[in-house]
Protein backbone atom coordinates (compact mmCIF):
# COMPACT_ATOMS: atom_id res chain seq x y z
CA UNK A 1 0.00 0.00 0.00
CA UNK A 2 1.20 3.50 0.71
CA UNK A 3 4.47 4.69 2.10
CA UNK A 4 4.82 5.57 5.73
CA UNK A 5 7.31 8.00 7.14
CA UNK A 6 8.07 8.09 10.83
CA UNK A 7 9.39 11.37 12.19
CA UNK A 8 12.13 11.72 14.76
CA UNK A 9 9.75 13.18 17.33
CA UNK A 10 7.29 10.30 17.11
CA UNK A 11 10.00 7.64 17.28
CA UNK A 12 11.84 9.21 20.20
CA UNK A 13 8.67 9.60 22.27
CA UNK A 14 7.61 6.02 21.58
CA UNK A 15 11.06 4.76 22.51
CA UNK A 16 11.16 6.79 25.71
CA UNK A 17 7.67 5.62 26.63
CA UNK A 18 8.86 2.02 26.38
CA UNK A 19 11.97 2.84 28.41
CA UNK A 20 10.05 4.68 31.10
CA UNK A 21 7.92 1.64 31.87
CA UNK A 22 10.18 -1.31 31.15
CA UNK A 23 8.08 -3.73 33.17
CA UNK A 24 4.69 -2.98 31.64
CA UNK A 25 3.05 -3.15 28.26
CA UNK A 26 2.66 0.37 26.90
CA UNK A 27 0.61 1.75 24.06
CA UNK A 28 -0.17 5.00 22.37
CA UNK A 29 -1.48 6.73 19.29
CA UNK A 30 0.34 7.93 16.21
CA UNK A 31 -0.63 11.32 14.82
CA UNK A 32 -0.04 13.10 11.56
CA UNK A 33 -0.26 16.78 10.77
CA UNK A 34 -0.15 16.34 7.01
CA UNK A 35 -3.41 16.21 5.02
CA UNK A 36 -5.03 12.92 4.10
CA UNK A 37 -4.10 11.21 0.85
CA UNK A 38 -0.72 10.14 -0.41
CA UNK A 39 2.00 8.94 1.90
CA UNK A 40 1.30 8.78 5.60
CA UNK A 41 3.69 10.92 7.56
CA UNK A 42 3.64 10.26 11.29
CA UNK A 43 4.73 13.50 12.88
CA UNK A 44 3.85 12.99 16.52
CA UNK A 45 2.64 10.42 18.96
CA UNK A 46 0.66 10.44 22.18
CA UNK A 47 1.61 7.84 24.78
CA UNK A 48 -1.54 6.43 26.33
CA UNK A 49 -1.42 3.66 28.89
CA UNK A 50 1.02 1.57 30.81
CA UNK A 51 -1.43 -0.53 32.82
CA UNK A 52 -4.53 -2.59 32.06
CA UNK A 53 -4.31 -2.06 28.33
CA UNK A 54 -7.27 -4.32 27.47
CA UNK A 55 -9.72 -2.42 29.70
CA UNK A 56 -12.11 -0.20 27.79
CA UNK A 57 -13.04 2.93 29.73
CA UNK A 58 -9.67 4.67 29.89
CA UNK A 59 -8.77 3.67 26.35
CA UNK A 60 -12.02 5.16 25.05
CA UNK A 61 -11.45 8.25 27.14
CA UNK A 62 -7.96 8.63 25.77
CA UNK A 63 -9.08 8.19 22.18
CA UNK A 64 -11.82 10.78 22.65
CA UNK A 65 -9.55 13.36 24.24
CA UNK A 66 -6.82 12.89 21.66
CA UNK A 67 -9.43 13.18 18.91
CA UNK A 68 -10.63 16.49 20.26
CA UNK A 69 -7.09 17.79 20.64
CA UNK A 70 -6.24 16.72 17.10
CA UNK A 71 -9.24 18.55 15.72
CA UNK A 72 -8.02 21.69 17.48
CA UNK A 73 -4.45 21.36 16.26
CA UNK A 74 -5.09 20.18 12.70
CA UNK A 75 -3.74 16.70 13.24
CA UNK A 76 -5.32 13.32 12.71
CA UNK A 77 -4.91 9.94 14.34
CA UNK A 78 -3.23 7.68 11.81
CA UNK A 79 -2.03 4.76 13.83
CA UNK A 80 -1.44 2.92 17.06
CA UNK A 81 1.70 1.59 18.69
CA UNK A 82 2.26 -0.94 21.42
CA UNK A 83 5.21 -2.45 23.20
CA UNK A 84 4.59 -5.71 25.05
CA UNK A 85 5.94 -6.33 28.53
CA UNK A 86 7.22 -9.73 27.46
CA UNK A 87 10.33 -8.93 25.45
CA UNK A 88 10.31 -12.14 23.46
CA UNK A 89 6.80 -11.64 22.13
CA UNK A 90 6.12 -8.73 19.83
CA UNK A 91 3.00 -9.88 18.03
CA UNK A 92 -0.10 -7.68 18.21
CA UNK A 93 -2.47 -8.59 21.02
CA UNK A 94 -6.23 -8.78 20.47
CA UNK A 95 -6.73 -5.40 22.14
CA UNK A 96 -4.12 -3.86 19.82
CA UNK A 97 -5.99 -5.22 16.82
CA UNK A 98 -9.29 -3.93 18.15
CA UNK A 99 -8.03 -0.40 18.69
CA UNK A 100 -6.23 -0.41 15.34
CA UNK A 101 -9.47 -1.49 13.65
CA UNK A 102 -11.29 1.42 15.24
CA UNK A 103 -8.64 3.82 13.99
CA UNK A 104 -8.76 2.30 10.52
CA UNK A 105 -12.47 3.09 10.34
CA UNK A 106 -11.63 6.76 10.41
CA UNK A 107 -8.37 6.71 8.51
CA UNK A 108 -7.75 4.59 5.44
CA UNK A 109 -4.01 4.11 5.67
CA UNK A 110 -3.86 3.44 9.38
CA UNK A 111 -0.77 1.65 10.66
CA UNK A 112 -0.24 -0.65 13.57
CA UNK A 113 3.23 -0.49 15.01
CA UNK A 114 4.70 -2.99 17.44
CA UNK A 115 7.95 -2.11 19.18
CA UNK A 116 10.35 -5.00 19.40
CA UNK A 117 11.70 -4.85 22.93
CA UNK A 118 14.49 -7.30 22.26
CA UNK A 119 16.08 -4.94 19.75
CA UNK A 120 15.97 -1.77 21.79
CA UNK A 121 19.68 -1.60 22.59
CA UNK A 122 21.45 1.78 22.20
CA UNK A 123 23.47 0.90 19.12
CA UNK A 124 21.09 -1.27 17.15
CA UNK A 125 21.47 -0.76 13.43
CA UNK A 126 17.81 -0.71 12.44
CA UNK A 127 14.79 0.75 14.21
CA UNK A 128 13.21 -1.84 16.51
CA UNK A 129 9.76 -1.53 15.02
CA UNK A 130 7.46 -3.88 13.17
CA UNK A 131 4.71 -2.27 11.14
CA UNK A 132 1.42 -3.71 10.04
CA UNK A 133 -1.06 -2.38 7.53
CA UNK A 134 -4.62 -3.32 6.83
CA UNK A 135 -5.23 -5.46 3.76
CA UNK A 136 -8.90 -6.35 3.35
CA UNK A 137 -9.87 -7.05 6.94
CA UNK A 138 -6.64 -8.45 8.30
CA UNK A 139 -3.52 -6.79 9.55
CA UNK A 140 -0.49 -7.94 7.62
CA UNK A 141 3.18 -7.12 7.85
CA UNK A 142 4.13 -4.08 5.87
CA UNK A 143 6.90 -4.24 3.33
CA UNK A 144 10.01 -2.83 5.03
CA UNK A 145 10.90 -0.77 2.00
CA UNK A 146 7.81 1.36 2.30
CA UNK A 147 8.74 2.49 5.80
CA UNK A 148 10.97 5.52 6.05
CA UNK A 149 12.75 6.93 9.02
CA UNK A 150 14.90 9.84 7.99
CA UNK A 151 18.26 10.23 9.71
CA UNK A 152 18.01 7.10 11.78
CA UNK A 153 21.41 7.51 13.40
CA UNK A 154 20.68 11.00 14.64
CA UNK A 155 17.25 9.95 15.90
CA UNK A 156 18.79 7.08 17.79
CA UNK A 157 21.41 9.34 19.32
CA UNK A 158 18.78 11.81 20.47
CA UNK A 159 16.84 9.00 22.12
CA UNK A 160 19.98 7.68 23.81
CA UNK A 161 20.95 11.10 25.03
CA UNK A 162 17.57 11.78 26.58
CA UNK A 163 17.71 8.37 28.23
CA UNK A 164 21.20 8.99 29.63
CA UNK A 165 20.36 12.39 31.01
CA UNK A 166 17.26 11.06 32.70
CA UNK A 167 14.99 13.36 30.70
CA UNK A 168 12.79 10.43 29.76
CA UNK A 169 11.05 10.90 33.10
CA UNK A 170 9.63 14.13 31.64
CA UNK A 171 7.41 12.04 29.37
CA UNK A 172 3.78 12.07 30.49
CA UNK A 173 1.41 9.43 29.24
CA UNK A 174 -2.36 9.46 29.65
CA UNK A 175 -2.19 7.12 32.64
CA UNK A 176 0.21 9.46 34.44
CA UNK A 177 -2.05 12.38 33.56
CA UNK A 178 -4.94 10.62 35.31
CA UNK A 179 -2.75 10.03 38.36
CA UNK A 180 -1.85 13.73 38.46
CA UNK A 181 -4.19 15.81 36.35
CA UNK A 182 -1.82 18.78 36.21
CA UNK A 183 0.64 16.90 34.03
CA UNK A 184 0.47 17.59 30.31
CA UNK A 185 -0.10 14.51 28.15
CA UNK A 186 0.67 16.47 24.99
CA UNK A 187 4.27 16.67 26.25
CA UNK A 188 4.98 20.19 25.04
CA UNK A 189 8.11 20.49 27.16
CA UNK A 190 9.58 17.24 25.95
CA UNK A 191 8.67 18.12 22.37
CA UNK A 192 10.63 21.34 22.73
CA UNK A 193 13.63 19.48 24.13
CA UNK A 194 13.60 16.98 21.29
CA UNK A 195 13.25 19.74 18.71
CA UNK A 196 16.22 21.50 20.27
CA UNK A 197 18.35 18.39 19.99
CA UNK A 198 17.17 17.61 16.49
CA UNK A 199 18.11 20.94 14.99
CA UNK A 200 21.85 21.11 14.51
CA UNK A 201 21.64 24.87 14.14
CA UNK A 202 21.56 25.11 17.89
CA UNK A 203 24.94 23.55 18.21
CA UNK A 204 28.16 24.75 16.70
CA UNK A 205 27.53 25.68 13.09
CA UNK A 206 29.82 24.28 10.52
CA UNK A 207 29.90 26.65 7.60
CA UNK A 208 30.25 24.97 4.27
CA UNK A 209 31.83 27.01 1.53
CA UNK A 210 29.24 27.85 -1.11
CA UNK A 211 29.17 25.60 -4.13
CA UNK A 212 30.79 22.76 -2.28
CA UNK A 213 34.20 22.51 -0.77
CA UNK A 214 36.30 20.41 1.45
CA UNK A 215 35.19 19.50 4.90
CA UNK A 216 37.05 17.20 7.17
CA UNK A 217 35.26 14.20 8.46
CA UNK A 218 36.08 14.34 12.07
CA UNK A 219 36.52 11.35 14.24
CA UNK A 220 36.56 12.22 17.84
CA UNK A 221 36.58 10.40 21.06
CA UNK A 222 34.86 12.04 23.94
CA UNK A 223 35.62 10.72 27.31
CA UNK A 224 33.27 11.90 29.96
CA UNK A 225 33.18 10.82 33.53
CA UNK A 226 29.70 10.21 34.77
CA UNK A 227 28.85 10.40 38.42
CA UNK A 228 30.12 6.90 39.00
CA UNK A 229 33.38 7.39 37.15
CA UNK A 230 32.26 5.46 34.09
CA UNK A 231 33.86 6.43 30.82
CA UNK A 232 31.95 6.84 27.61
CA UNK A 233 33.68 6.89 24.28
CA UNK A 234 31.87 8.29 21.29
CA UNK A 235 33.06 8.04 17.75
CA UNK A 236 31.16 9.88 15.08
CA UNK A 237 31.41 10.05 11.36
CA UNK A 238 28.61 12.06 9.81
CA UNK A 239 28.28 15.83 9.99
CA UNK A 240 24.88 15.77 11.64
CA UNK A 241 26.05 13.25 14.15
CA UNK A 242 29.11 15.30 14.89
CA UNK A 243 27.06 18.43 15.46
CA UNK A 244 24.76 16.51 17.75
CA UNK A 245 27.69 15.20 19.72
CA UNK A 246 29.24 18.65 20.00
CA UNK A 247 25.97 19.96 21.33
CA UNK A 248 25.84 17.18 23.82
CA UNK A 249 29.42 17.77 24.91
CA UNK A 250 28.68 21.46 25.33
CA UNK A 251 25.80 20.66 27.63
CA UNK A 252 27.86 18.24 29.64
CA UNK A 253 30.72 20.71 29.84
CA UNK A 254 28.38 23.48 30.98
CA UNK A 255 27.01 21.17 33.62
CA UNK A 256 30.32 20.04 34.96
CA UNK A 257 33.53 21.31 33.35
CA UNK A 258 35.76 19.11 35.46
CA UNK A 259 34.31 15.91 34.18
CA UNK A 260 34.68 16.31 30.46
CA UNK A 261 37.81 15.73 28.45
CA UNK A 262 37.50 16.26 24.76
CA UNK A 263 39.89 14.89 22.24
CA UNK A 264 39.36 15.59 18.55
CA UNK A 265 41.19 13.93 15.70
CA UNK A 266 40.74 14.83 12.08
CA UNK A 267 40.67 11.77 9.92
CA UNK A 268 40.20 12.32 6.23
CA UNK A 269 39.13 15.08 3.92
CA UNK A 270 36.05 14.62 1.85
CA UNK A 271 34.56 16.89 -0.73
CA UNK A 272 30.93 17.80 -0.24
CA UNK A 273 28.79 19.42 -2.85
CA UNK B 1 27.44 9.17 66.94
CA UNK B 2 26.67 12.33 68.83
CA UNK B 3 30.18 13.00 69.98
CA UNK B 4 32.08 14.68 67.22
CA UNK B 5 35.49 14.16 68.67
CA UNK B 6 38.44 12.05 67.76
CA UNK B 7 38.96 9.33 70.28
CA UNK B 8 35.29 8.64 70.76
CA UNK B 9 35.21 5.02 71.76
CA UNK B 10 31.91 3.98 70.15
CA UNK B 11 32.47 1.11 67.78
CA UNK B 12 30.28 2.34 64.97
CA UNK B 13 32.05 5.65 64.82
CA UNK B 14 35.45 4.80 63.45
CA UNK B 15 34.65 5.72 59.90
CA UNK B 16 34.29 9.36 60.74
CA UNK B 17 37.20 9.37 63.12
CA UNK B 18 39.65 7.99 60.62
CA UNK B 19 39.20 10.91 58.30
CA UNK B 20 39.61 14.31 59.75
CA UNK B 21 37.18 16.65 58.16
CA UNK B 22 35.94 19.75 59.87
CA UNK B 23 33.07 19.67 62.33
CA UNK B 24 30.57 20.64 59.66
CA UNK B 25 31.60 17.79 57.43
CA UNK B 26 31.02 15.31 60.20
CA UNK B 27 27.55 16.71 60.72
CA UNK B 28 26.73 16.43 57.07
CA UNK B 29 28.14 12.91 56.80
CA UNK B 30 25.92 11.64 59.58
CA UNK B 31 22.84 13.40 58.28
CA UNK B 32 23.41 12.06 54.80
CA UNK B 33 23.86 8.56 56.12
CA UNK B 34 20.71 8.53 58.25
CA UNK B 35 18.70 10.08 55.43
CA UNK B 36 19.78 7.35 53.06
CA UNK B 37 19.01 4.61 55.53
CA UNK B 38 15.58 6.06 56.30
CA UNK B 39 14.77 6.46 52.62
CA UNK B 40 15.58 2.81 52.03
CA UNK B 41 13.44 1.82 54.97
CA UNK B 42 10.50 3.86 53.67
CA UNK B 43 10.79 2.33 50.20
CA UNK B 44 10.99 -1.11 51.78
CA UNK B 45 7.87 -0.59 53.86
CA UNK B 46 5.90 0.93 50.99
CA UNK B 47 7.08 -1.82 48.65
CA UNK B 48 8.14 0.69 45.99
CA UNK B 49 9.66 -0.66 42.84
CA UNK B 50 11.95 2.32 42.20
CA UNK B 51 14.88 0.02 41.60
CA UNK B 52 17.24 2.54 40.01
CA UNK B 53 17.01 4.80 43.04
CA UNK B 54 17.36 1.93 45.48
CA UNK B 55 20.50 0.77 43.68
CA UNK B 56 21.97 4.28 43.73
CA UNK B 57 21.34 4.90 47.40
CA UNK B 58 21.86 1.33 48.56
CA UNK B 59 25.14 0.82 46.73
CA UNK B 60 26.63 3.92 48.28
CA UNK B 61 25.33 2.95 51.70
CA UNK B 62 26.83 -0.51 51.46
CA UNK B 63 30.17 0.64 50.11
CA UNK B 64 30.73 3.66 52.33
CA UNK B 65 28.78 3.15 55.51
CA UNK B 66 28.54 -0.59 56.03
CA UNK B 67 29.93 -0.52 59.54
CA UNK B 68 27.42 2.05 60.77
CA UNK B 69 24.40 0.03 59.77
CA UNK B 70 24.59 -2.72 62.33
CA UNK B 71 22.09 -5.49 61.86
CA UNK B 72 20.09 -3.44 59.39
CA UNK B 73 22.68 -4.30 56.80
CA UNK B 74 21.30 -7.75 56.05
CA UNK B 75 17.85 -6.58 55.13
CA UNK B 76 19.40 -3.78 53.13
CA UNK B 77 21.52 -6.33 51.27
CA UNK B 78 18.34 -8.19 50.38
CA UNK B 79 16.55 -5.03 49.26
CA UNK B 80 19.49 -3.81 47.19
CA UNK B 81 20.01 -7.23 45.65
CA UNK B 82 16.44 -7.43 44.39
CA UNK B 83 16.69 -3.88 43.03
CA UNK B 84 20.02 -4.70 41.37
CA UNK B 85 18.45 -7.70 39.62
CA UNK B 86 15.71 -5.38 38.39
CA UNK B 87 18.32 -3.05 36.87
CA UNK B 88 20.50 -5.81 35.38
CA UNK B 89 23.32 -5.06 37.82
CA UNK B 90 24.46 -8.62 38.25
CA UNK B 91 27.79 -7.53 39.76
CA UNK B 92 26.08 -5.80 42.66
CA UNK B 93 23.52 -8.59 43.06
CA UNK B 94 26.30 -11.17 43.25
CA UNK B 95 28.19 -9.29 46.00
CA UNK B 96 25.02 -8.90 48.05
CA UNK B 97 24.19 -12.57 47.61
CA UNK B 98 27.68 -13.64 48.69
CA UNK B 99 27.46 -11.55 51.86
CA UNK B 100 24.05 -12.97 52.69
CA UNK B 101 25.17 -16.54 51.97
CA UNK B 102 28.14 -16.09 54.28
CA UNK B 103 26.00 -14.77 57.11
CA UNK B 104 23.00 -17.08 56.71
CA UNK B 105 24.19 -20.37 55.22
CA UNK B 106 21.40 -22.79 54.39
CA UNK B 107 18.65 -20.19 54.77
CA UNK B 108 15.49 -20.64 52.67
CA UNK B 109 15.19 -16.92 52.23
CA UNK B 110 18.70 -16.67 50.78
CA UNK B 111 18.03 -19.68 48.55
CA UNK B 112 15.04 -17.85 47.15
CA UNK B 113 17.24 -14.86 46.39
CA UNK B 114 19.71 -17.13 44.59
CA UNK B 115 16.78 -18.45 42.58
CA UNK B 116 15.71 -14.92 41.70
CA UNK B 117 19.19 -14.21 40.42
CA UNK B 118 18.99 -17.25 38.16
CA UNK B 119 15.64 -16.00 36.90
CA UNK B 120 17.16 -12.64 36.11
CA UNK B 121 19.84 -14.40 34.06
CA UNK B 122 17.00 -16.21 32.28
CA UNK B 123 18.22 -19.60 33.54
CA UNK B 124 14.67 -20.67 34.21
CA UNK B 125 15.39 -24.41 34.52
CA UNK B 126 18.01 -23.87 37.20
CA UNK B 127 15.83 -21.38 39.02
CA UNK B 128 12.94 -23.83 38.98
CA UNK B 129 15.16 -26.53 40.45
CA UNK B 130 16.25 -24.14 43.18
CA UNK B 131 12.65 -23.40 44.13
CA UNK B 132 11.78 -27.10 44.00
CA UNK B 133 14.52 -27.83 46.50
CA UNK B 134 13.09 -25.17 48.84
CA UNK B 135 9.64 -26.70 48.50
CA UNK B 136 10.99 -30.17 49.25
CA UNK B 137 12.29 -28.98 52.60
CA UNK B 138 9.26 -26.82 53.28
CA UNK B 139 6.13 -27.49 51.22
CA UNK B 140 4.32 -24.51 52.70
CA UNK B 141 6.85 -21.96 51.46
CA UNK B 142 4.65 -19.49 49.62
CA UNK B 143 7.52 -17.39 48.26
CA UNK B 144 9.00 -20.28 46.27
CA UNK B 145 5.63 -21.23 44.82
CA UNK B 146 4.97 -17.67 43.73
CA UNK B 147 8.40 -17.43 42.09
CA UNK B 148 7.65 -20.58 40.11
CA UNK B 149 4.46 -18.96 38.85
CA UNK B 150 6.46 -15.85 37.94
CA UNK B 151 8.78 -18.00 35.85
CA UNK B 152 5.78 -19.26 33.88
CA UNK B 153 4.61 -15.70 33.39
CA UNK B 154 8.05 -14.57 32.22
CA UNK B 155 8.15 -17.39 29.69
CA UNK B 156 4.80 -16.27 28.31
CA UNK B 157 2.99 -19.42 29.44
CA UNK B 158 -0.01 -17.53 30.79
CA UNK B 159 -2.47 -20.44 30.69
CA UNK B 160 -0.19 -22.55 32.88
CA UNK B 161 0.54 -19.61 35.15
CA UNK B 162 -3.20 -19.08 35.63
CA UNK B 163 -3.71 -22.76 36.42
CA UNK B 164 -0.88 -22.86 38.95
CA UNK B 165 -2.03 -19.64 40.57
CA UNK B 166 -5.56 -20.99 40.93
CA UNK B 167 -4.18 -24.08 42.66
CA UNK B 168 -2.09 -21.88 44.93
CA UNK B 169 -5.12 -19.78 45.86
CA UNK B 170 -7.16 -22.86 46.74
CA UNK B 171 -4.63 -23.46 49.49
CA UNK B 172 -3.80 -19.89 50.47
CA UNK B 173 -7.12 -18.13 50.08
CA UNK B 174 -6.08 -15.00 51.93
CA UNK B 175 -3.17 -13.96 49.74
CA UNK B 176 -4.20 -10.54 48.42
CA UNK B 177 -1.19 -10.12 46.20
CA UNK B 178 -1.96 -13.41 44.49
CA UNK B 179 -5.60 -12.53 43.86
CA UNK B 180 -4.54 -9.25 42.29
CA UNK B 181 -1.95 -10.98 40.13
CA UNK B 182 -4.57 -13.48 39.00
CA UNK B 183 -6.96 -10.71 38.07
CA UNK B 184 -4.22 -9.10 35.95
CA UNK B 185 -3.50 -12.39 34.21
CA UNK B 186 -7.19 -12.86 33.43
CA UNK B 187 -7.48 -9.30 32.11
CA UNK B 188 -4.56 -9.90 29.75
CA UNK B 189 -6.28 -13.04 28.53
CA UNK B 190 -9.48 -11.03 28.02
CA UNK B 191 -11.34 -13.31 30.43
CA UNK B 192 -13.21 -10.47 32.12
CA UNK B 193 -15.70 -12.63 34.01
CA UNK B 194 -13.02 -14.41 35.98
CA UNK B 195 -11.06 -11.19 36.47
CA UNK B 196 -14.19 -9.69 37.99
CA UNK B 197 -14.44 -12.65 40.35
CA UNK B 198 -10.89 -12.09 41.59
CA UNK B 199 -11.56 -8.41 42.15
CA UNK B 200 -14.74 -9.30 44.04
CA UNK B 201 -12.64 -11.41 46.42
CA UNK B 202 -10.32 -8.44 46.91
CA UNK B 203 -13.19 -6.03 47.51
CA UNK B 204 -14.71 -8.34 50.12
CA UNK B 205 -11.53 -8.34 52.18
CA UNK B 206 -10.69 -4.70 51.50
CA UNK B 207 -13.98 -2.82 51.37
CA UNK B 208 -12.31 0.56 51.81
CA UNK B 209 -9.85 0.29 48.94
CA UNK B 210 -11.04 2.61 46.19
CA UNK B 211 -8.61 1.17 43.64
CA UNK B 212 -10.18 -2.28 43.71
CA UNK B 213 -13.68 -0.77 43.29
CA UNK B 214 -12.51 1.29 40.37
CA UNK B 215 -10.74 -1.64 38.66
CA UNK B 216 -13.82 -3.81 39.13
CA UNK B 217 -15.95 -1.11 37.57
CA UNK B 218 -13.56 -0.90 34.60
CA UNK B 219 -13.75 -4.66 34.05
CA UNK B 220 -17.54 -4.59 34.22
CA UNK B 221 -17.61 -1.70 31.74
CA UNK B 222 -15.39 -3.65 29.36
CA UNK B 223 -17.65 -6.68 29.60
CA UNK B 224 -20.56 -4.58 28.36
CA UNK B 225 -24.27 -5.30 28.46
CA UNK B 226 -26.84 -3.35 30.45
CA UNK B 227 -26.48 -5.28 33.73
CA UNK B 228 -22.72 -4.96 33.72
CA UNK B 229 -22.86 -1.27 32.89
CA UNK B 230 -25.21 -0.65 35.80
CA UNK B 231 -22.90 -2.53 38.15
CA UNK B 232 -20.01 -0.58 36.70
CA UNK B 233 -21.74 2.71 37.46
CA UNK B 234 -22.40 1.60 41.04
CA UNK B 235 -18.78 0.74 41.62
CA UNK B 236 -17.37 3.86 39.99
CA UNK B 237 -19.63 5.80 42.33
CA UNK B 238 -18.44 3.74 45.29
CA UNK B 239 -14.82 4.36 44.37
CA UNK B 240 -15.51 8.09 44.23
CA UNK B 241 -17.21 7.94 47.58
CA UNK B 242 -14.12 6.31 49.06
CA UNK B 243 -11.75 8.74 47.37
CA UNK B 244 -13.21 11.73 45.62
CA UNK B 245 -9.94 12.49 43.87
CA UNK B 246 -9.85 9.30 41.86
CA UNK B 247 -9.90 10.72 38.32
CA UNK B 248 -10.38 7.37 36.65
CA UNK B 249 -13.50 6.75 38.71
CA UNK B 250 -14.78 10.23 37.89
CA UNK B 251 -14.27 9.88 34.16
CA UNK B 252 -15.55 6.31 34.29
CA UNK B 253 -18.73 7.36 36.02
CA UNK B 254 -19.32 10.02 33.41
CA UNK B 255 -18.71 7.66 30.52
CA UNK B 256 -20.81 4.80 31.81
CA UNK B 257 -23.66 7.14 32.64
CA UNK B 258 -23.67 8.48 29.11
CA UNK B 259 -23.88 4.91 27.82
CA UNK B 260 -26.85 3.85 29.90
Amino acid sequence: MGEVELSCLAYVKMYLHGCLFPRCSVNGLLLSSSPAGGAVCVTDCVPLLHSHLPLAPITQLGLTQVDVWCAQTQQRIVGYYQANACVSDNSPTPCALKIADKIAEQCNNAVLLMIDGGKMSPDYRVPPIVMYERKDTRWTLKDKHTIMLRQWEETREIANQLLDSGDHSLLVDFDSHLDDITRDWTNQKLNAKIAELASPANAFTAALPPGGGTVSIVKFTWISLTARGRQQTVKSMSINHMLLELHRMKRQWLRDPASTNIEIQCLTDMTLR
Amino acid sequence: CYIFQKGCGRKDCHHILNSSPSFDNWNVLIIVFTEMRDKLRKWREDNHRNSEQIVDVGEELINEHASKLGDDIWIIYEQVMIAALDCSRDDLAWTCLQELKRQFPGSQRVKRLAGMRLEALEKYEDASKQYDSILQDDPTNTAARKRKISILKAQGKSAEAIRELNEYLEQFVGDQEAWHELSELYINEHDYGKAAFCLEELMMTNPHNHLYCEQYAEVKYTQGGLENLELSRKYFAQALKLNNRNMRALFGLYMVSSHI
